[in-house]
């Protein structure tokens, strides 16, 4: 009896030992946050356009896909194929504007790496498939995200109102939506971080829509085409597509 | 192969309403042990028109069940569960009018007191995957099931009285052990009524015979007018004048399932509306005048339209999408006056017509049991 209850003695903490030698694997939470020059954007709140005049958004999303942290040794540890950023549920107000829409990624290696990879848009070979062949719990079962005329995934939606009277108020609806394979877009984004054991990690993306629309010196004339979601005038959508690299960059 | 899954269904339903019935003269005492009926669960297949429809989500604390869906049609035909036992679920959503309330604008409960809004469709319920109602309130199917019962302009009743009435019926606690294998009628609760009763709301997807999905399928072509109206409702001809009608009613469930702002009204600010929509539900300043786009598919069924039924026909429908919209800071983008002219407007009520599926609304399967 009591070789027995030694035995189980041990064995119970042999087990404990094991259980808190286990090392917990860390978190990154990558935070992606909509900003209008130097300010958080909050839906429905007026900003000044690179013309002068007001504008307001109340819709912003996207999808990013093939989501990868690189480490020092340049190996590559896929994180994700596809997710949905869905700005707008992270602009409502001031208070949620101010820290973005995060998405977690959980149990990573602890390591340091150097840099993160992603696309903003949908994959080909997940570009050729429908809604109705994915889970509901699928980003990409969203029919509210796919247009059939294009046979496309919708990559980016951004709509609002803008002042085209120059009297402050907006007045006129607009929107841009993105797709179509040529409109995927990839980015590397050097930022040196560490995921640390049991701990998540922070990094936040800031898409800078002031920048996605141009320059003061050339920007889109939103007033002139309020609606580019055309499959056969994608140059709107191609300008924001091609200016996100501009747009995108680490909060320090 | 519609063919073969209705056989199955039908020979298994028989089964289990015979055994239910069969058994009729035996009074069940209350508390009585029930496990001398059988419980042997089987999986209830829901169909879809083709391969790219999507399939209905099932929860995996409420897996479909024959036995389950019978149960859940039984109770949503049955006035058991009004106060004074006039009114059922089907009172106000009537198969022949795709599960809507035939021709009311609002539909009224058991003391006459008219509602605020239209009776949705029920029509592919269980792709209501953005949340249930007009106005977004509930989650899930399990959980919209619980709230008419007590509503005092619906149902009028307490889950106290309908559970009474339920343990000591002739039959329910029969069905109830078929359905999820209770050992006696003291275990029926509400969430068991709401679950059975969203399975039979689950399997209420179309038949695949609406000329449109045979369309999808390849089996034929559309009429010119329809084929028109199909390229102006999606965009899908760069020639083609765009409807914008797409962008909320996509196919092949023809909604979204989100909610929009489609300028019906226009006031001072989004704070005036009187009904807020999704607004009243979340707080949300963005959110308010917001309601659920409904799906279109046989629509020709479900008239008055929109969320307060203020359209009779689908003409009005196209005449205040085309010149009779209002402007607010959440209207959607897409709501803008259309300048469609007459044939252009009747070719997208003739396409709208291609959804029209009448062997949904005929079909034995989902019709009153009683």
């Amino acid at each position: 009896m009591t070789l027995k209850f030694r035995f189980t003695f041990l064995a119970f903490s042999l087990i404990v030992l094991f259980a808190s030698c286990k090392k917990d694997p860390g978190t990154l939470q990558i935070n992606f946050q909509a900003m209008y020059g130097d300010e958080p954007i909050v839906l429905l709140e007026d900003y000044t356009y690179h013309n002068g005049n007001s504008i307001q958004f109340s819709k912003i999303d996207f999808y990013i896909s093939d989501v990868s942290i690189v480490d020092n040794d340049d190996d590559q540890l896929t994180l994700t194929d596809i997710d949905f950023v869905n700005l707008t549920a992270g602009h409502e107000n001031a208070e949620d504007a101010a820290n973005g829409y995060p998405i977690r990624f959980n149990d990573l290696e602890a390591d340091s790496y150097k840099s993160i990879r992603f696309s903003i848009g949908v994959p080909p070979d997940l570009n050729s498939k429908e809604p109705g062949e994915f889970e509901s719990s699928n980003p990409l079962a969203m029919s509210s995200h796919y247009w059939n005329a294009w046979s496309s995934y919708i990559f980016a939606k951004t709509e609002g109102r803008i002042d085209t009277l120059g009297n402050g108020v907006p007045d006129l609806g607009f929107l841009q939506h993105s797709g179509k394979d040529e409109l995927l877009r990839t980015f590397i984004v050097a930022v040196p971080f560490n995921i640390e054991e049991e701990r998540t990690t922070e990094i936040t993306l800031v898409i800078d829509y002031e920048k996605l629309y141009g320059t003061d010196s050339n920007f889109l004339d939103i007033k002139a085409k309020p609606l580019a979601h055309s499959p056969g005038d994608l140059s709107y959508p191609t300008f924001m597509a091609d200016n996100y690299v501009n747009a995108i960059y680490v909060k320090q | 192969m519609l063919s073969s899954k209705f056989i199955k269904y039908f020979t298994s339903s028989l089964v289990i309403v015979l055994v239910c019935f069969a058994c009729k003269q035996d009074k069940i005492e209350l508390g009585e042990d029930l496990t001398m009926f059988p419980y042997n669960p089987e999986t209830y297949e829901i169909g879809r028109p083709y391969d790219t429809y999507p399939l209905v989500p099932i929860p995996e604390n409420n897996p479909m069940t024959v036995a389950g869906f019978e149960l859940g049609r039984h109770l949503f035909y049955d006035p058991i569960l009004s106060a004074d036992s006039s009114m059922s679920c089907e009172s106000c959503h009537q198969q022949a009018a795709n599960f809507t309330d035939a021709n009311k604008a609002v539909s009224e409960g058991i003391m006459g007191i008219a509602g605020p809004r239209s009776s949705m469709s029920l029509l592919n319920a269980g792709h209501f995957t953005n949340k249930l109602f007009w106005d977004g309130r509930v989650d899930l199917l399990e959980e919209q099931a619980l709230i008419p019962v007590e509503d005092p302009i619906e149902l009028n009743n307490t889950w106290g009285e309908v559970i009474k009435r339920l343990e000591r019926h002739e039959t329910y606690p029969k069905m109830f052990r078929a359905a999820f294998g209770i050992v006696n009628s003291k275990e029926i609760t509400k969430e068991l009524v709401a679950k059975a009763i969203a399975q039979f709301e689950r399997a209420l997807v179309p038949s695949g015979d609406a000329e449109f999905d045979r369309f999808q399928r390849g089996e034929i072509n559309l009429s010119d007018d329809a084929q028109y109206g199909f390229e102006l409702f999606f965009d899908g001809n760069i020639g083609v004048k765009d409807s914008e009608c797409g962008h909320c009613h996509n196919a092949p469930l023809f909604t979204t399932n989100e909610y929009f702002n489609n300028g019906l009204d226009s006031f001072p600010s989004l704070d005036d509306y009187v009904d807020k929509g999704l607004g009243g539900v979340s707080g949300k300043f963005i959110d308010m005048g917001k309601f659920r786009a409904p799906s279109l598919r046989n629509i020709v069924f479900t008239a008055p339209f929109m969320h307060d039924g203020r359209f009779e026909t689908l003409e009005e429908v196209m005449d205040h999408y085309n010149e009779g919209t209002h402007q607010a800071d959440n209207t959607d983008p897409l709501i803008r006056d259309l300048n469609l002219n007459q044939e252009e407007k009747e070719a997208i009520i003739a396409f709208l017509h291609t959804l029209t599926d009448s062997t949904f609304i005929r079909d034995p399967r989902f019709s009153n049991p009683f």
